[in-house]
């Protein structure tokens, strides 16, 4: 095994090879940045530019833009309040807060540094511990997958905090959007009213851009009647400088890893669960819970460590069994189809040079997206400068131009304003709307999984409970639900005693 | 002698000329393409037909004479991008990548689907993916009759994982049960990968994914395949017995994803040939075809009239079928 | 004056939601429909409950507000909906460069902006910007417009 690492460490070395990849990542940071545009998507566009490209070439430059768009849809979550993928949702929470501190420059370098350690330490774990790692994510099944689901959805109670009627309101309807469309066992189509695109359900980047660019533009403009002027943010801090402040959490980096290693190594969760629950972690583990919400720093690390370490958390299924864990490395395989790779033990033997640069190459792209990042986000710190109708012109054409090429249709617009017109509701009441985004991510996770563990039981629902408890797994993942419930139920209590 | 020798040439190079005139094909003389080709494909930009689409659409390119854009409609299972061929302009510039039986099975399944087989005309088959049943490699099931007897044993017990609901594999399915005489439990699962999780995982007995999916988890020695749902042996696995060699039964591999090209109707018969011509040159290409080997995509070259033979046939098989998957 | 409180507001709201939600899904097949028939019960519950005790805490009498904060809200939704809306028409009736360059100009203009040098500068170059980004660099497939396509 060393020497195919020292083998790919070679092929790595070639100056094609590191200008793919830092092409790669330069893409990856601004599609990650717009609104608009997700990981997905561009992984999926970009593969046909890498047919031409040596394989190892080609794949660097996908991992590079995989890794750096993961991380930079934290920079516009951070500075406008819109998530530039759906894995920046969490890190909305904190950092836009943090920002409107005037702190731009500190919040982002802390999402910077948290997604470059999260992501490495992934990386280590592909690198030398995939095998176990797969082997043990086949034992989920559609029980495991359900009770998963049902962990998530409690988050939503941890990030309603202050509301929480209206943040459990919030994600509730979450759900039921995510059952629009046919009914993943039966195919019985819900809620579509005859219209072929809700078929398969609202896509979540056109149910995000809606939920966030629109309600944001709406706020910008009523917030600049209203004569307030954005803070001219003499923010020239080096944000080289909150690198120790990142090094003190080292156990809020370790355990937000952990989580995200493990949520990307189980196929069909992702980058955004992987945020939300590493940030209910933190905020139970912190000391200080009530800033969380309110521009806390631990809470931008935990997401950004997290969703960063789950991106290599979903290569060890992808590259070891040929499973990918969420919709980009589905993209991913085909990629590595194309140039003719097929996982599993074959491309450590036979493609070992080709595996091992890849892998090597993620390493390097966890690297670049520092500085580049940094360099991007130095300029677009400088966003509030920008006139107000310029700004919100800006991100409505995005808005509609993202909403389109998803699925090369109009009609998504109309979906979108739909969305969108939910999110202002949401907004002018003062609801959460984290809780809804969640709930969209893990409806038809829950709903189809719950429903799969009865077909595979028919339909006996004794004996899908005697699974849940019997399966060793599920067991674990029941017990551990249990006890955050029960957690989070002592610590809500302890704090209206400290109230009254 | 100089003067000669130019004449010479001027009547050289005029009836080189002529020659070159009179040799070029007739298709040519309106000159098309004179613009890049798009080509529909009804699902997301990174799934398994999108990746055949644009591997197929870079090498077809040369022989078109101008690039083929791929297009991407996804949605509601195809529906979106077979509507929106059947509805395209005319004119040879927009092209479609169609999948049967998937073509067929949303006009029947549903109601007000805005096509009709007929707004439709093949040019040519590109793959041909059967269905095929696999088990853990661990399995007790060794042979096709075990699974059979296992089958039996149990009506209705014995789960079985595939991509669905109402997908090509569920078809499948229902056609083996009603023609080998079994009752088992389809489990529909988002896909063909997470089927074959589920059988890796011993989460399930069985699955039914397409063989292109199978094969790569076949090499690796994790699945065993007992059976493919076709008439010929699977060119990638080629230990697997069809069906008919495993059970006796002829089972009709209706369930196996085809793709090809297809046109709107009306496109003017030059445009058409031409067309044709360039999908049956690509299906020749070494190129391509190295590359496709590569990759493990399964071509069965069908032309025109063959596809569209395929096409009324299967069209009746799927009709007699569809009922029970309603 | 019109006073009231934005809890009792969107617990109503819920409320009447949920109830002309439940309509709809309790029509559909048991077995398709468990999972949102659940969703819709615990959406009229919680919006019943938030009702309640804002109903019966006095203390949330304080937190009424007046009507006219939301005017100017409820007019910027609908400048930027109807904006969305006539945007995305006119892509479909001419073609995607030449609406996006009007909107992006009308929308500046109807927002309030008045120098029209930045204006038509920012039109031009935002949208050749994203006619780069989408069309050439990812090669989405462009919109099919009536015209000009």
């Amino acid at each position: 095994m060393i020497d195919n690492i020292l083998l790919g460490f070679v092929t790595l070395m070639d100056v094609g090879m590191l200008s793919a990849i830092a092409a790669g990542v330069i893409g990856g940071v601004l599609i990650g940045m717009l609104p608009g545009l997700s990981s997905t998507m561009g992984v999926a566009l970009l593969i046909p530019i890498t047919f031409s490209m040596p394989a190892q070439m080609g794949l660097g430059m996908l991992g590079g833009i995989y890794l750096a768009s993961t991380y930079s849809g934290s920079i516009s979550a951070i500075l406008l309040n819109i998530p530039g993928t759906s894995a920046a949702v969490a890190t909305l929470l904190d950092g836009h807060p943090m920002s409107q501190k005037g702190q731009s420059t500190r919040a982002i370098a802390l999402a910077t540094f948290g997604s470059c350690i999260g992501g490495m330490i992934s990386v280590i774990a592909l690198l030398f511990i995939a095998p176990p790692l797969a082997e043990f994510s086949l034992r989920f099944g559609s029980p495991e997958f359900f009770l998963l689901a049902l962990c998530g959805i409690t988050v939503i109670a941890s990030l309603s905090a202050g509301a929480m009627e209206k943040g459990l309101i919030a994600g509730a309807l979450g759900l039921l959007l995510s059952t629009i469309g046919n009914h993943p066992l039966t195919g019985f189509m819900r809620f579509t009213a005859d219209i072929p695109s809700l078929y398969d359900g609202i896509p979540l980047v056109v149910a995000l851009i809606g939920l966030y660019s629109i309600p944001e533009v709406i706020d910008m403009i009523v917030r600049d009647k209203a004569g307030q002027v954005p803070i001219r943010q003499r923010d020239n801090a080096n944000p080289f400088s909150f690198l120790p402040e990142v090094f003190r959490q080292k156990v809020n980096i370790l355990r937000s890893s952990l989580i995200g290693v493990i949520v990307g190594i189980i196929p069909g969760v992702g980058c955004s669960v992987g945020g939300f629950i590493s940030y209910d972690a933190a905020k139970r583990a912190s000391k200080t819970p009530e800033k969380f919400g309110h521009g806390s720093a631990e809470g931008v690390i935990a997401c950004e460590t997290a969703n960063n370490a789950v991106t290599g958390g979903t290569l060890i299924p992808l590259m070891t069994l040929g499973i990918p864990g969420n919709p980009v490395t589905a993209v991913l395989l085909g990629g590595l189809m194309i140039h003719g790779l097929t996982p599993g033990a074959e491309l450590f033997t036979i493609n070992a040079d080709i595996s091992y640069s890849f892998i090597l190459s993620l390493f390097v792209a966890n690297l670049l997206f520092v500085p580049i990042g940094l360099f991007v986000a130095k300029y677009c710190v400088k966003v509030t400068l920008i006139p107000m109708p310029v700004l919100a012109a800006t991100i409505v054409a995005l808005a509609v131009i993202g909403t389109f090429s998803i699925r090369g249709a109009l009609e998504d617009v109309a979906i979108m304003l739909f969305i969108g017109a939910i999110g202002f509701i949401l907004q002018l009441f003062g609801v959460p709307r984290a809780p809804m985004v969640l709930g969209l991510v893990l409806g038809t996770l829950a709903e189809g999984e719950l429903a799969r563990s009865l077909a595979i039981v028919h339909g006996d629902w004794s004996a899908f409970g005697i699974q849940l408890v019997t399966r060793p797994i599920s067991l674990v993942i029941l017990i551990f639900c249990i006890f955050a419930l029960i957690q989070g139920v002592m610590q809500h209590r302890k704090k209206s005693k400290l109230l009254e | 002698m100089q003067k000669n020798s130019s004449l010479s040439n001027i009547i050289l190079s005029s009836t080189l000329l002529m020659t070159s005139l009179l040799s070029l094909p007739v298709v040519s003389a309106e000159d098309f393409p004179k613009k890049p080709v798009a080509m529909i494909v009804a699902y997301s930009p990174g799934g398994g037909t999108d990746t055949a689409a644009r591997v197929l659409a870079k090498f077809v390119g040369p022989h078109l004479g101008q690039r083929l854009i791929v297009q991407n409609k996804p949605g509601a299972g195809g529906q979106i991008g077979f509507s929106n061929l059947a509805k395209a302009k005319n004119t040879g510039y927009k092209i479609g990548f169609i999948n049967v039986p998937s073509i067929f099975m949303v006009k029947m399944l549903r109601e007000n689907v805005p096509y009709e087989m007929s707004d439709f005309e093949p040019i040519a088959n590109i793959q041909l993916d059967p269905v095929v049943l696999a088990v853990n490699a661990d399995s007790p099931l060794k042979t096709f009759a075990d699974f059979l007897a296992a089958a039996k044993k149990d009506p209705g017990k014995f789960n079985i994982a595939g991509d669905g609901p109402q997908s090509n594999n569920q078809l499948q399915v229902v056609v083996a049960e009603d023609k080998l005489g079994i009752d088992i439990n389809f489990v529909p699962f988002s896909g063909s990968g997470p089927a074959i999780s589920a059988v890796l995982g011993n989460q399930v007995d069985a699955a039914v994914p397409s063989a292109s999916s199978a094969t790569n988890h076949v090499k690796n020695g994790r699945l065993r395949v007992l059976a493919v749902f076709a008439d010929k042996r699977y060119s990638y696995l080629p230990d697997v017995p069809t069906i008919k060699e495993a059970s006796g039964i002829d089972v009709p591999g209706i369930g196996a994803s085809m793709r090809g090209i297809a046109i709107p109707k009306g496109v003017s018969a030059e445009r058409k040939a031409h067309l044709e011509k360039a999908f049956a040159k690509v299906m020749v290409d070494p190129k391509f075809i190295a590359h496709a080997k590569k990759m493990g995509m399964p071509l069965n070259y069908m032309t025109a009239q063959e596809f569209s033979a395929y096409l009324v046939e299967a069209e009746q098989a799927v009709k007699q079928y569809i009922h029970l998957l309603k | 004056m019109l006073r009231f409180s934005k809890d009792k507001v969107f617990a109503t709201v819920c409320i009447v939601i949920a109830a002309v939600l439940a309509v709809i899904v309790f029509s559909y097949p048991l077995e398709s429909s468990y999972f949102p028939r659940i969703l819709v019960v615990f959406i009229g519950a919680m919006g019943s409950l938030l009702l309640a005790r804002h109903s019966l805490q006095k203390t949330v009498v304080k937190a009424a507000e007046n009507f006219n904060q939301y005017k100017v809200q409820l007019n910027s939704a609908t400048l930027v909906f109807s904006s969305i809306a006539a945007y995305t028409l006119s892509i479909y009736l001419v073609n995607y460069e030449i609406a996006t360059a009007l909107f992006l100009f009308f929308f500046m203009l109807a927002l309030g902006y008045r120098k029209i040098a930045v204006m038509v500068a920012t039109s031009l170059s935002l949208t050749f910007s994203l006619y780069l980004i989408f069309f050439e660099i990812l090669a989405v497939a462009r919109p099919d417009s009536l015209f000009f396509t």
